[in-house]
């Protein structure tokens, strides 16, 4: 049943300027399966965007593959193809954006903000099928066909959100890369938002690259989740297995972090020392032994590699074996535990 | 008696609900003109909004249409003005603007002038008395001076004068001067008028050329960056550092000599445009930095749009309104900048005439004190680019109806 359509490999991204280079992203591996979603968490400046980016070649990657099996059946490297096919596959690789506002040019009637992609890539396509097909793709994200006149200016960010899902959903794509895409948007809006992405994976047989910090976001939506820290992928595994059990310190804090609703819960967290380093002066050994209260002589000395310590579950630490650490799901069955008692 | 009752009864409840029902359909018609109002104003593109925002700009509004008068007046500036270019009597040089009397012996005779009669004072200084005699009616449509009209229509038809040909043979040509005349005994308010066809339109012309300059070597260094980027900023650098007065010099003394008026025309709006498209071509490049990092563009990007079609679509719309603002903005630096010119005789020279070259007479102190009136063109200089900072000021505040 699964068949994987992306594999990223040892993929970097170096920003350099005159003095200083910075790793946004280092030499990350990953896979996914067609269908599933797959979550990227982490802090803000971790490459997260960054990794998204060079997922969809609108950064040129330092290094490494971004290997991508197209509908033909071909797996194409998308930072490695000439301008010919990547025409091709620009159609199956989509991306949507942060930010409601500034992804949507103002100058723009939504019409023609929805339309632009069958524009360019179906210059032949009649203008009343070309006009079907954007009013079908604005009634299947909720969008009230009557309002296609108008601008953006006239809309509210969730509305503005479910326009640009359209625009990236109207070539019928197969992946697509949601880059923190309901970050800027109310809760009540975030959960409509989310719900229709989920929704519109079903019908369209989407998969999902989901870039978030928000932990609960992601949990509700992932089938699969990496979390980064300083460009590095330190944690791969099932949504279930890594909030259950995470196998990296890093995660653990991370996931001490989610506020749990319960007044009665105590407050676990586990404080991070310091700042995250500076991504172009980057630590010695494991990238996160400065602020990890584990550390040991190894961690400051060796550098550290993904390794599967379950299966489908890969975690980059060297004393991973040696700790057992909790997620948020074991707090709240411990806290129910308790209260059975 | 039931029965005569009951149609009164329904009659009145019928009334009632009809009144009800025109009530409810009042407003029903209200909310559907709000609603109509509303989605309008949600369908309105970027031009529209900004049309809307400049129309509340009271000031704007008031400029744009004094500029509009003064075009207007530009355009038909022979037809208006009394005197052509060429006309000069020498009777008249240095006289004082002609009072308009409406008034001759206690008589309403509507509009019209006495005649000057020279005159010295005790030390021998020329002054004007009016000869209260006969007086001169101003009339509408008197034929004078033939004059082409746009260039194209030969007629000597002119908006108003003095009917000289109703003159007894021998007496000297009478003309109403409302603004005085100049050493020539020219009509100073005609030559204003001739003079903004040139005021006025070489800052135009000037702007629209230093436009499309600034569009396509901004856009050249916005677009494309490095190198490109470095060598084009350091010429801006150059060239905007150099003393505009010493350049103006140097380029005005490119201009051959003797070359025909329109020719010189020619050469003043090119030194004008080459000088100014320095501004515009930094605002056109960053603008089009920052833009280009827009999500938008990146998003028409990945969506497979082309380089182009996204410079045309996207880029481009996106500063314009700023770029109009630039212009309106840049416009009076170069009024002062032709009146400058044409007044330190760099410019247009006589016959030709231009409010820098009518201001040249200022240059002599004794004349100011003595024909104050010669200072005119100074007003539709200030008043123009008074009225163009106006406009420009009321346009920006409209220009980016986004934020």
């Amino acid at each position: 049943m699964s068949e994987t359509i992306l594999k990223v490999e040892g993929l970097s991204k170096v920003f350099t300027s005159k003095k200083t280079a910075i790793r946004a992203v280092n030499d990350v591996s990953f896979t996914v399966e067609k269908g599933e979603t797959v979550g990227i968490v982490g802090e803000s400046g971790c490459g997260k965007t960054t990794l998204g980016r060079c997922i969809v070649a609108a950064h040129k990657a330092t290094a490494g593959k971004v290997l991508y099996r197209a509908q033909d059946g071909n797996e194409y490297d998308l930072q490695a193809i000439d301008k010919k096919t990547m025409k091709k596959i620009r159609k199956e690789v989509q991306m949507i954006f942060q930010d409601p506002f500034s992804s949507l040019d103002p100058r723009m009637a939504v019409y023609d903000i929805i339309s632009e992609p069958l524009k360019a890539n179906y210059p032949k396509m009649p203008r009343s099928e070309m006009e079907d097909r954007v009013r079908e793709m604005a009634a299947k994200v909720g969008l009230n066909t009557s309002y296609l006149k108008r601008y953006p200016h006239a809309f509210s960010g969730g509305q503005r959100q479910r326009i640009g899902i359209a625009r990236a959903l109207i070539l019928y794509p197969r992946l697509i890369v949601c880059d923190e895409a309901v970050s800027a948007l109310d809760v009540s809006v975030q959960a409509q938002v989310v719900n229709l992405l989920k929704d519109l994976q079903q019908e369209m047989n989407l998969t999902y690259l989901f870039i978030s910090h928000d932990l609960s976001v992601v949990e509700h939506i992932s089938d699969k989740v990496g979390v980064m820290y300083l460009g590095q992928m330190v944690e791969y595994a099932s949504s279930s297995a890594l909030f259950r059990r995470p196998m990296h310190p890093y995660t653990e804090a991370l996931l001490s972090a989610v506020p749990v609703a319960d007044p009665e819960v105590k407050n676990t967290r586990i404080p991070l020392k310091g700042e995250i380093p500076n991504p172009a002066n980057a630590p010695s050994g494991c990238f996160f032994h400065t602020r990890c209260r584990y550390c040991q002589e190894k961690c400051e000395k060796e550098r550290t590699a993904l390794r599967e310590l379950e299966p489908g579950h890969f975690a980059a630490c060297h004393r991973a074996e040696e700790f057992d650490l909790s997620g948020v799901v074991r707090r709240e069955e411990a806290q129910k535990s308790e209260d059975g008692t | 008696m039931k029965q005569s009752a009951d149609p009164k009864a329904k009659a009145s409840a019928s009334s009632l609900t009809e009144k009800e029902e025109r009530a409810a359909e009042k407003q029903r018609r209200k909310e559907e003109k709000a609603r109509i109002k509303q989605e309008k104003y949600y369908t309105a593109s970027q031009w529209q909004l900004m049309g809307r925002k400049l129309v509340k700009h009271k000031l704007a509004m008031g400029s744009a249409v004094l500029l509009i008068i003064l075009y207007l007046f530009a355009a038909f500036a022979n037809f208006i003005a009394p005197q052509g270019l060429e006309d000069y009597s020498s009777s008249a040089s240095n006289m004082p603007p002609t009072p308009l009397h409406f008034v001759h012996e206690g008589e309403f005779i509507g509009p019209f002038i006495y005649r000057f009669e020279v005159e010295r004072d005790e030390m021998r200084n020329k002054i004007f008395v009016e000869d209260t005699s006969t007086p001169y009616r101003l009339q509408f449509f008197v034929h004078g001076t033939s004059y082409k009209l746009f260039g194209l229509f030969e007629t000597d038809l002119h908006l108003y004068g003095v009917d000289n040909s109703q003159l007894p043979p021998g007496q000297e040509p009478l003309q109403y001067m409302p603004f005085g005349a100049d050493q020539l005994g020219r009509d100073l308010f005609s030559r204003i008028l001739i003079g903004s066809q040139v005021s006025l339109t070489v800052p135009l012309l000037g702007t629209i050329i230093s436009f499309v300059l600034a569009l396509v070597i901004g856009g050249i260094s916005g677009y494309y960056g490095g190198w490109i980027d470095t060598v084009i900023q350091r010429i801006v650098e150059v060239l905007s550092s150099f003393p505009t007065l010493p350049l103006w010099m140097a380029l005005s003394a490119a201009i051959p000599a003797g070359i025909p008026v329109v020719q010189v025309y020619i050469w003043i709006t090119l030194i004008m445009s080459l000088m100014g498209w320095t501004g515009l071509a930094r605002t056109v490049r960053s603008r089009f930095l920052s833009l280009k990092k827009e999500d938008y563009v990146m998003a028409a990007r990945l969506s497979g749009v082309s380089d182009m079609k996204i410079v045309a679509k996207h880029l481009v719309p996106g500063f314009m309104s700023y770029l109009i603002v630039n212009l309106t903005l840049g416009i009076p630096n170069m009024i002062l900048g032709e009146t400058s010119m044409s007044f330190l005789g760099l410019g247009m020279r006589a016959p030709a005439t231009s409010w820098g070259v009518l201001l040249q007479e200022c240059q002599n102190v004794s004349n100011i004190a003595n024909c104050p009136w010669k200072l005119i063109p100074l007003v539709f200089v200030a008043v123009s680019i008074l009225a163009f900072n106006f406009l420009g000021d009321g346009l920006r505040d409209a220009a980016d109806p986004y934020k």
